[in-house]
């Protein structure tokens, strides 16, 4: 027992055998009703990306037009298929614009403009996909920083430049000065700034840093 | 527009350089007669959702036998006057036609033409 109306059969008879108003057809019987569920389905992409909407629905009927033998009519209505193939595309739009959206996000016009990646706080909630760009970005910079860094506490005080951090205190933390007195923290993290600088300038890690990051 | 008249609009342009259908006519006689879509829609006295499923139609072949019947059936769906379709289909097919044809072949007819018509006025 088909599930498929008998206007599904029709229109799906129409497409099969090429007809030259098929597609007309196919989106004047069933474009409004699908674009109806999914913009009440999806409240808030209707609002603010109502073309998102339109181009996935788009997608689903040209996507079902040229390979009309992916509906079963056993299976399901057409408007069923239409609607789930409709909101697959949606999603995977919605999927691109939100990665779309994170990398430029994290693409910063300079290294000193962007908040010292590596020391970021996750604490702020982030979704996963931002978690995993994030956290390859970080993984890179990392291992560029270790090839001219060996040590742990240098690469920790090199992310810390390159992070425009100048807190004093923050660098006598990283390098346990604190049981120094203020004269003599500021001189050895003056010393052991200069020496990082030195091999950052040397070997252009900032612009090394930038092309990772691009 | 509405809903659906916003996904016809989409659907014609995805199609519109496709000659198969009646979309790429439509695109092509706008463009020719430097008009807009709204204005071919009121020289159709048609609206817009009646356009645009015009443009998603197959565009019937002037050339075949059926070609009348074709675009009959198109214009019974549509509500556009079969002349309507007729003329549009002619005429960027008559524009498209003279396109492919490179312009020495034109030029080379037109001097045979003149000396055809001096040696009969001698």
């Amino acid at each position: 027992m088909p599930k498929a109306t008998e206007k599904d059969i029709e229109t799906h008879k129409l497409i099969l055998s090429k007809n030259d108003l098929a597609l007309a057809k196919l989106f004047d019987t069933y474009g409004k009703s699908i674009i109806d569920s999914l913009k009440q389905w999806y409240p808030k992409v209707a609002d603010e990306d109502y073309n998102l909407i339109i181009a996935a629905v788009n997608e689903a009927f040209f996507g079902y037009f040229q390979n009309p033998n992916t509906f079963n009519p056993k299976l399901n209505e057409l408007k069923r298929f239409l609607e789930i193939a409709s909101e697959r595309d949606l999603i995977n739009a919605l999927k691109r614009e939100k990665r779309h959206h994170l990398n430029r996000e994290n693409l910063p016009e300079d290294v000193e403009l962007e908040e010292k990646i590596w020391n970021r706080s996750l604490e702020e909630k982030e979704n996963p996909e931002s978690e995993i760009i994030r956290n390859e970005i970080s993984e890179k910079i990392d291992s560029l920083l270790k090839e001219y860094f060996p040590n742990g506490k240098d690469m920790d005080l090199a992310k810390l430049i390159l992070g425009k951090e100048r807190k004093t205190e923050v660098f006598v933390e990283v390098f346990g000065l604190t049981n120094l007195n203020k004269e003599e923290q500021e001189l050895l993290v003056k010393r052991n700034k200069d020496r990082i600088k030195k091999v950052i300038e040397r070997n252009g890690l900032e612009n090394k840093i930038k092309i990772l990051l691009s | 527009m509405n809903d659906k008249v916003e996904l016809l609009r989409y659907a014609v342009q995805k199609i519109s350089d496709n000659r198969d259908y009646m979309g790429f006519y439509l695109k092509k006689y706008c463009s020719l007669e430097r008009i807009t879509d709204a204005q071919l829609i009121g020289k159709l006295n048609s609206d817009y959702e009646d356009y645009f499923k015009l443009g998603l139609c197959i565009a019937p072949e002037s050339s075949n036998k059926d070609f009348l019947d074709k675009v009959n059936v198109i214009s019974d769906y549509t509500h556009i006057s079969s002349l309507d379709i007729i003329h549009i289909i002619k005429y960027v097919a008559t524009i498209e036609h003279f396109n492919d044809i490179p312009s020495e072949s034109i030029l080379m007819a037109a001097r045979d033409k003149a000396k055809k018509k001096n040696n009969n006025d001698k």
